[in-house]
């Protein structure tokens, strides 16, 4: 990490941050070079007014003198309450609702724009994400306000330096001696603290984690009926203690040395006050006031000097923070983009195709190679891990190949995924559960489409997902999961129906994906998706994935999953002909339904 | 009056707590901030007594220099402590507090929770505030920290003004009244702030929704496909420029606040030191009075100019303790006293295991889930649960295993009523597969283990549960050790399991320690039609004299049962044997026909007479 790009990274973040800014808490921050002198000027006007009030005593001068002077000290003093109370709310406005906002909107847009990979946590997505909303973010967000305290500092600290100066020089090397070791210090802490940080982390996300695995409704049932609760809280314990225990000799250590540095600190008033006091004593005239003023003047220098050289310190090493936080930009973006038009109807195409996950060891898909047809209806069958889902997956863009391409009729995948996508409907395994309308639940397909609710409910009625919403109260409007007051939620068969009608909704599709969609429907249901099957996918080109192989009979075709190949091919007829893997599955499951099942009596089952 | 009253009961509440979970931190913090508070007191007292020395040597040429040194080095001395101090209480022990309150917390809500029953939670009533409870495990952090800080605050006035008072009684009065007249301002304005408080939760929740509902797959990959993040993105914008006027509105409120408070005090020391120097004119006062007056006046406006914030910042966390305190004090709660003559183990008398008479339930005393459900079960009996969606299985089975109680009607267990054995006997004799079952983010060893906790450790009836489960092939396959943690959550190098290998991790779970009785909810509804034949073959051989429930969309493997039983909407409409109800052609014919004819008759292929051969050829030889 050379010193050009740390300078372009600090740059880039200070520019966020002032992008960031209110005008008025902008104006309060130049303003700010100007309150710098304020303090040196006080304390100046507060020694006159010392030696006054001494004079006063002495009846030397009258009360009116002395009221002007103080006069004088109370503006001053006025002006820095304002100041201080300004600065204070744009401060506090900027630093915890402007920025907090910023970092999260960035944080939410990365997590939408990013290729699915990340979603799958690739290159410890979260654990940046999260860092990012903690801790970098705020680093970025705090670069301007350092800066320009940084130059409102050293204005301060000049006007105290030559101001105590005059006194006597060697309370500011004092000064200036015993401050050095907090600066280092500093920087030191804040190093380590920062790798420390993102180790903690994760022995407190354990601790996390496990509270809420234990507490959560979701996972009442199962703790419950296994008698898990101690177990389960004995672990928690176990990492509770482990990071407290972490945490605390990191803290000791901090403490340890910086209390060191604290005392060198509060020690040298002493000398000062000593130095001070014998001048005084060797020549009265210097007045009470110096006392008065060196006094209020060491303290804020000691704030001032350790404040400005860590503040100095602590944005070079804030640096790595920034980038971690930048480092959100650099990562490969999802190439979606539902504006792009919709891909013309094709074959499918798979040409020599090979993929594999990251940090696995062996190939996920091993030279897929197959032509779909425009309309086809092709059925995915296979072993769980034989690859179906992550066939899906490459043909939807979520990921791509390692070797070999895919096409589109003439658009070749890598090229043109925003097209292909847009041209894609899709009823994934995991599919969403949007916590929103049931109207949005299936119109989210398709924002574009703009359709009456006649029209929405005639696609639900399709697959009987409009009797769901005649049963709910206000119908289409309804509002599914936690922020509806009634907390209303489906069944698991609801759901899928609802996932369908999702999918059947983006009616200007070509091609339709289906991954088990009727794992969590009954008899009844099911066979209904079956008999409407070709209704349901119209013209479009339809893959589906199945273990249930009663759907084989409406399919054109059939695709068998094997280890990441596709080792059988055809239609029905042909592969049971075959007399395969495919037959054999398909016995399998089909004996269960024959008249002549074989049941022997309850001891000599034959199946 | 009340609510005051609450409060103040919440404070009293919180500081127990806080007392009991870690009491020596507490007591130690404690010392060390009266102390750090009543410092700068005493080094005003010093300051005044340096100042006084001096004045005199200036006017009067009395005394020397070395008289004045220990003075100096007392005040030295005080400063010292003053920077040490609150280093180590504001570094050290607040970040202990801190840690310890957080997880005392967390300790507390979990077994609150533990005791709840769970019909209780889910219900509407009590959700609600379960969750507010969950989700505000750092409420005591909040307010503990914030109270503790404002208490020194006070105490540090506290000390300040007893040097006033031996300066001027006026001034002191004085200082007390605008003291009082702050704090009460203050508490006023975070009183106002707990309306704005509830509205920041509802906007809260609603944008972590949307945080995380990006990134869950499901979602994620949707859309990417169907390019909804426009949508995402306006919902979150929306939602949270609520989220930002509220706290632009409470920021600038405590801001003006502050300002006045600050402002007034200022106006107020203005009055005082023009007194003040009439008084020193008039030989009444002496300049070590006045330059203490003076500094009395900066620190005490230092201390009121931050009670606004604290105050504020202590009522939000006392606000979200006094939901949580009300929660716990009033939720139903599960009694274990009466379970001391309960029974802690089955004594098994005859054949049936489970017998239910007329029951009824409903889970929130609305809707009835199950109506008027007779039944019961034998030892070795395989039993296929069989209804469409929402007709009841699920709840039966829960029913069954006592983790609900029937609204009406009894159910027993070998005999007995469910009311007679003490919590958890009889679950301990079940093995259960859940259809919405967790793998959790523990060791491979440990997520079978779960089936049986008193037998976590032995490693031996683990391995035979995996291999009952049928999980032993793709463990070896993939070299996975048991002591292996699955998942990613948040150790990074976790094993990620296919959806189907997951549930075969949860059904040896079912497995452990060979329990008599087995439910089995949708256990093959994700295995391909090989592992599924499998599944139930495994099952088939290993029920033999225990009894068995089966529930499964897959109609066909009813057959395998001795009796099935079919609900409809909650009641029992039908039940015997496969042949019994075909015959009958009723509900339970149609959901066998309904899957049946998509399947060929195969009876006569070649194909199916050879498995049958096969089969009937492997049992012979392995008996």
């Amino acid at each position: 990490m050379d010193s050009n790009s740390k300078l372009k990274t600090f740059v880039k973040a200070f520019k966020v941050s002032l992008k960031n800014r209110r005008k008025l808490s902008i104006v309060v921050n130049v303003i700010g070079l100007f309150m710098a002198l304020i303090p040196s000027v006080t304390a100046v006007v507060l020694q006159k007014m010392t030696d006054s009030i001494n004079l006063l005593m002495e009846r030397k001068i009258e009360p009116g003198s002395v009221i002007w002077t103080f006069s004088l000290l109370v503006f001053l003093f006025l002006l820095q309450v304002i100041y201080d109370s300004l600065k204070d709310f744009t401060q506090n406005v900027d630093s915890n609702i402007t920025m907090v906002k910023y970092i999260k909107k960035r944080i939410l847009q990365s997590k939408c724009e990013v290729h699915y990979k990340y979603i799958e946590n690739y290159d410890n997505y979260f654990d940046k994400v999260s860092f990012a909303e903690t801790q970098s973010g705020l680093e970025v967000a705090a670069s301007f306000k350092n800066i320009i305290c940084i130059f409102q500092d050293t204005i301060t600290f000049v006007s105290i330096v030559i101001l105590l100066g005059k006194v006597n020089p060697c309370i500011v090397i004092a000064l200036l001696v015993t401050s050095i070791p907090a600066t280092i210090i500093s920087y030191l802490q804040k190093d380590e603290a920062y790798y420390k940080h993102a180790k903690w982390m994760k022995e407190n996300n354990l601790v996390l984690f496990y509270y809420y695995v234990i507490s959560a409704e979701e996972n009442a049932q199962e703790i419950r009926h296994n008698g898990l609760f101690k177990y389960m809280k004995g672990r928690w314990r176990e990492f509770a203690d482990n990071y407290i225990g972490k945490k605390k000799k990191l803290t000791m250590k901090h403490v340890t040395y910086n209390s060191i540095a604290d005392f060198l600190r509060s020690a040298v008033y002493i000398f000062i006050i000593l130095v001070t006091v014998h001048k005084i004593y060797l020549n009265p005239e210097v007045g009470i006031g110096t006392f008065v003023l060196v006094y209020s003047l060491s303290e804020r220098m000691q704030t001032i000097t350790a404040r400005l050289f860590t503040s100095i310190v602590q944005l070079y090493a804030s640096v790595p923070y920034m980038e971690d936080f930048f480092y959100l930009d650099e990562m490969e973006k999802d190439q979606g983009d539902s504006n792009k038009p919709i891909a013309q109807d094709g074959d499918i195409k798979f040409d020599h195709v090979y993929f594999r996950y990251p940090g696995t060891n062996e190939d996920t898909l091993k030279d897929i190679n197959l032509t779909i047809k425009k309309g086809e209806k092709v059925v995915i069958v296979g072993q769980n891990g034989s690859g179906k889902s992550t066939f899906v997956s490459l043909l939807c863009g979520m990921m791509e190949p390692d070797k070999g391409q895919i096409v589109f009729g003439d658009l070749r995948m890598n090229e043109h995924i925003a097209e292909i996508r847009n041209s894609i409907s899709v009823v994934f395994q995991d599919f969403g559960h949007y916590q929103d309308t049931l109207r949005n639940n299936i119109t989210i397909s398709n924002k574009k489409r703009v359709a009456v609710d006649l029209e929405i409910m005639n696609t639900a009625k399709s697959i009987e997902v409009d009797e769901i919403i005649h049963q709910q109260a206000k119908g289409l409007d309804e509002e599914l999961g936690s922020f509806n007051k009634e907390y209303k939620d489906l069944s698991g068969g609801q759901w899928q129906k609802l996932a369908i009608a999702r999918a059947i909704y983006r009616n200007d599709a070509n091609v339709m994906v289906l991954d088990e969609p009727t794992s969590a429907l009954d008899p009844i249901a099911e066979a209904q998706i079956y008999r409407n099957f070709s209704e349901l996918t119209g013209g479009k080109t339809t893959l589906l994935i199945s273990h249930r192989l009663g759907i084989a009979s409406v399919a054109d075709r059939i695709l068998v999953f094997n280890q990441g190949k596709i080792v059988e091919d055809g239609n029905h007829k042909e592969l049971m002909s075959k007399n395969g893997y495919y037959a054999k599955m398909y016995v399998a499951q089909a004996k269960w339904y024959q008249e002549g099942f074989l049941m022997r009596g309850r001891k000599n089952e034959s199946i | 009056m009340k609510k005051i009253k609450d409060r103040l009961l919440t404070v009293g509440w919180a500081y127990k707590l806080a007392l009991k979970m870690n009491t020596k931190v507490f007591l130690v913090w404690t010392i060390i901030s009266v102390f750090v508070a009543v410092l700068p007191a005493i080094s005003i007292l010093y300051y005044k007594r340096l100042i006084a020395v001096m004045s005199n040597y200036i006017s009067n040429g009395l005394g020397a220099f070395y008289d004045i040194v220990p003075s100096i080095i007392a005040l030295g001395i005080v400063l010292i402590l003053t920077g040490l101090s609150s280093r180590i209480n504001g570094d050290l022990l607040y970040m202990i507090m801190y840690d310890n309150y957080h997880i005392g917390m967390q300790e507390m809500i979990m077994e609150t929770v533990q005791n709840i029953d769970i019909k209780v939670l889910m219900s509407k009533e009590y959700n609600d505030e379960y969750k507010a409870l969950l989700n505000r495990a750092g409420a005591l952090t909040d307010f503990m920290s914030a109270s503790c800080l404002l208490i020194s605050k006070v105490i540090g006035i506290g000390s300040l003004l007893l040097v006033l008072l031996r300066i001027s009684k006026i001034v002191f009065l004085m200082d007390i009244i605008y003291a009082v007249i702050v704090i009460f301002v203050c508490l006023k304005l975070a009183d106002n702030a707990r309306l704005d408080m509830l509205k920041i939760r509802e906007a809260e929740r609603k944008l972590t929704y949307i945080q995380n509902a990006v990134v869950t797959p499901g979602i994620a990959k949707e859309l990417r496909i169907y390019g909804t993040k426009e949508e995402f993105m306006n919902q979150w914008e929306n939602e949270y420029q609520k989220l930002d006027n509220i706290n632009y509105k409470m920021e600038f409120w405590r801001s003006i606040i502050s300002f006045m408070c600050a402002l007034g005090f200022y106006i107020f020391i203005i009055f005082i030191v023009i007194y003040s120097i009439f008084k020193v004119y008039d030989g009444k006062m002496k300049v070590e009075d006045f330059l203490t007056l003076y500094l009395l006046g900066e620190s005490m406006e230092k201390f009121i100019s931050s009670f606004a914030t604290i105050i504020q910042n202590a009522d939000r966390g006392l606000f979200s303790l006094e939901r949580q305190r009300k929660f716990i004090l009033n939720v139903p709660k599960l009694n274990d006293h009466e379970d001391v003559k309960k029974l802690e183990e089955i004594i098994s008398q005859g054949d049936c295991v489970f017998s239910a008479d007329h029951l009824y339930f409903s889970y929130d005393d609305k809707q009835e889930v199950l109506h008027d459900i007779s039944f019961s079960i034998h030892k070795g009996e395989t039993i296929a649960l069989v209804g469409s969606n929402g007709s009841g299985k699920s709840t039966l089975v829960k029913l069954l295993i006592d983790l609900y109680q029937p609204t009406k009607g009894t159910l027993k267990f070998y005999g007995k009523p469910y009311e007679d054995y003490k919590r958890n006997t009889i679950s301990n004799n079940i093995g259960i597969f859940f259809q919405n079952f967790n793998i959790y983010h523990a060791s491979l060893r440990e997520n079978v283990g779960f089936g049986d906790i008193n037998n976590i450790n032995n490693y031996q009836m683990v391995k035979e549960a995996i291999q009952k489960g049928g999980a032993s092939e793709f463990i070896k396959r993939k070299k996975i050790q048991l002591d292996q943690w699955l998942r990613r959550d948040v150790l990074q190098d976790g094993i990620i399991l296919s959806g189907g290998e997951m549930q075969k991790v949860a059904v040896s779970r079912s497995y452990m320690n060979n329990k008599d009785i087995l439910i089995f909810d949708e256990p093959a509804a994700a295995l391909d039609p090989l592992a599924e034949l499998e599944h139930f073959k495994a099952i088939k051989n290993k029920i033999d004299d225990k009894v068995a429930i089966l529930i499964s969309h897959r109609v066909g493997f009813a057959r395998l049962a001795d009796i099935i039983m079919v609900l409809e909407k909650g009641k029992l409409v039908e039940s015997g044997s496969h042949e019994d109800l075909m015959k009958k052609n009723g509900v339970y014919a149609n959901f066998f026909n309904q899957q049946a004819e998509w399947y060929d008759d195969i009876s006569q292929s070649e194909r199916y007479g050879k498995e049958e051969k096969d089969s009937y050829q492997e049992e012979k030889e392995h008996g």
